[in-house]
């Protein structure tokens, strides 16, 4: 592909008289979305000297929950307004005769951000309770973004509850496949019946974990992947960070695998002012396994149905059990006591 | 129908061994996350060779003990109708239900990822 119709767009967006793309090399991870790091020289304008970007696009099969680039775009400069640590958004290009598909660009941040690396870390390990509390500030400061202080015309309040819209959501994602899934089933009744009935909205991330975090050196250098964004109880990020099924491994440190829960807690009360229900955290936490489940059934169908055939696809569809498991273990009805 | 030997789950294994032992000690680092990939899945499938039949088997009898009069005998008809009994309220906070599904995802469980299984039972 050639860059020089992307050159013309990011030298007159950074009001430059040119520039000079050094590097344009395909990041790793992201099977929805493709992420390119692209080191660019601006002569003259905004950005004059030598810049370290990523081009964020989507990948060629889209799934239809995540937002579009233009929608994360949006999301991504509130949080930025906002005070949250993501990588600084700059510009956003719709005309597909650009580079094939919408794209933006955004500042790259340095560091790692796979999870399964980052909980055997050394530097992580070592302050991961100063991590975590930070960890918890930053996500107090997403939850600032509120339906009150800000509208996205994408994004619509969720009716009558989230939990009721995720259920009714997740039961339609069942019906599309073929098949049926009892277990799967089973979790969706409980989370129906032992919907919270009270909320606070906020803006969720809703894939605020290890793995979307990146670190350098144990310290927060951005938070990434806002395709999933919406409006949700403030519980919900905290239950999705906090799951098992997101804990790498390390199961016996409840926050995200790398620390203690209470360090998390810590930092998002202190920041946000809010407490958190152990009640309605164990809840999304349920949620979280349920969520992730019905994405792996869809992520293993996208292989089984031949749409695009992929080993990764395949095995996630076969984390489903371990899913189905954990919600099991969350829904007994010897503990109904917790709900 | 005798099974030529080795079996094919013999086969499997004898491969992933050698994938495992062998070939991955010497993968250049960005291909041994796929090269992970390969053997987990050729292990999964290894499991259920030899699992697979019991698994549909003892699954329609634990489901036919739930639906004792029910004249349909495929899993499918049976998980479907055990679906929609589910979501309807039939059976909420049923432990005879809720026991026949531990017991299938266990079975599931022990193909697909055993040690899953095994640290969630240390907890």
């Amino acid at each position: 592909m050639g860059l020089e119709k992307l050159s013309g767009f990011l030298s007159e967006k950074a009001q430059a008289s040119c520039c000079r793309i050094t590097q344009f090399e395909k990041m790793s991870g992201g099977a929805i979305q493709e992420n390119y790091a692209l080191d660019v020289t601006f002569d003259g304008g905004l950005l004059h000297g030598a810049n370290e970007l990523v081009l964020r696009t989507d990948a060629p099969s889209v799934v239809d929950v995540s937002h579009t680039r233009a929608q994360e775009f949006q999301v991504l400069r509130k949080a930025y307004e906002a005070g949250v640590m993501v990588p600084e958004p700059l510009w956003i290009c719709l005309d597909s005769s650009v580079f094939e598909r919408p794209f933006y660009i955004m500042r790259r941040v340095k560091g790692v951000a796979e999870g399964h690396i980052l909980v055997k870390d050394a530097s992580v390990k070592t302050n991961a309770e100063g991590l975590l509390e930070h960890l918890g500030g930053q996500l107090a400061k997403i939850h600032s973004i509120t339906p009150g202080s800000h509208s996205f015309d994408f994004l619509k309040i969720p009716d009558p509850t989230p939990a009721a819209v995720g259920v009714e959501f997740f039961r339609e994602c069942l019906d599309r496949l073929p098949g049926a899934y009892p277990t799967i089933e089973w979790g969706l009744r409980w989370l129906e019946l032992n919907a919270p009935e009270n909320m606070i909205l906020v803006l969720n991330h809703r894939d605020y974990r290890i793995g979307n975090l990146m670190l350098d050196n144990g310290v927060l250098t951005g938070i990434l992947d806002w395709e999933f964004a919406d409006w949700s109880d403030y519980h919900e990020d905290i239950g999705w960070f906090c799951a098992r099924c997101w804990r790498f491994g390390n199961f016996d440190l409840e926050a995200g695998g790398i620390g203690s829960r209470e360090a998390f807690y810590r930092g998002y009360t202190d920041v946000s002012g809010r407490s958190i229900d152990p009640a309605q955290a164990f809840y999304w936490e349920a949620f979280a396994h349920m969520r992730w489940a019905v994405i792996a059934i869809q992520q293993g169908e996208r292989h089984v149905s031949g749409g695009e055939q992929s080993l990764h696809l395949a095995l996630t569809g076969r984390v489903c059990a371990e899913l189905e498991w954990e919600l099991l273990r969350m829904t007994d009805p010897k503990n109904k006591q917790r709900g | 129908m005798e099974q030529d030997s080795p079996t094919a789950k013999d086969l499997l294994e004898t491969a992933i061994s050698l994938l495992r032992n062998q070939v991955l000690p010497n993968t250049p680092a960005a291909q041994k996350l796929n090269l992970l990939m390969i053997s987990n899945a050729m292990a999964i499938a290894a499991r259920e060779l030899n699992g697979s039949i019991e698994l549909e088997v003892t699954t329609i009898s634990d489901l036919k003990r739930l639906y004792p009069d029910e004249t349909r005998e495929g899993l499918p008809e049976l998980k479907s109708i055990l679906s929609s009994d589910i979501r309807s309220g039939k059976f909420d906070d049923s432990d005879a239900v809720y026991a026949v599904l531990v017991e299938n995802t266990r079975r599931r469980l022990e193909i697909s990822n055993p040690r899953h299984l095994e640290t969630s039972e240390r907890d």
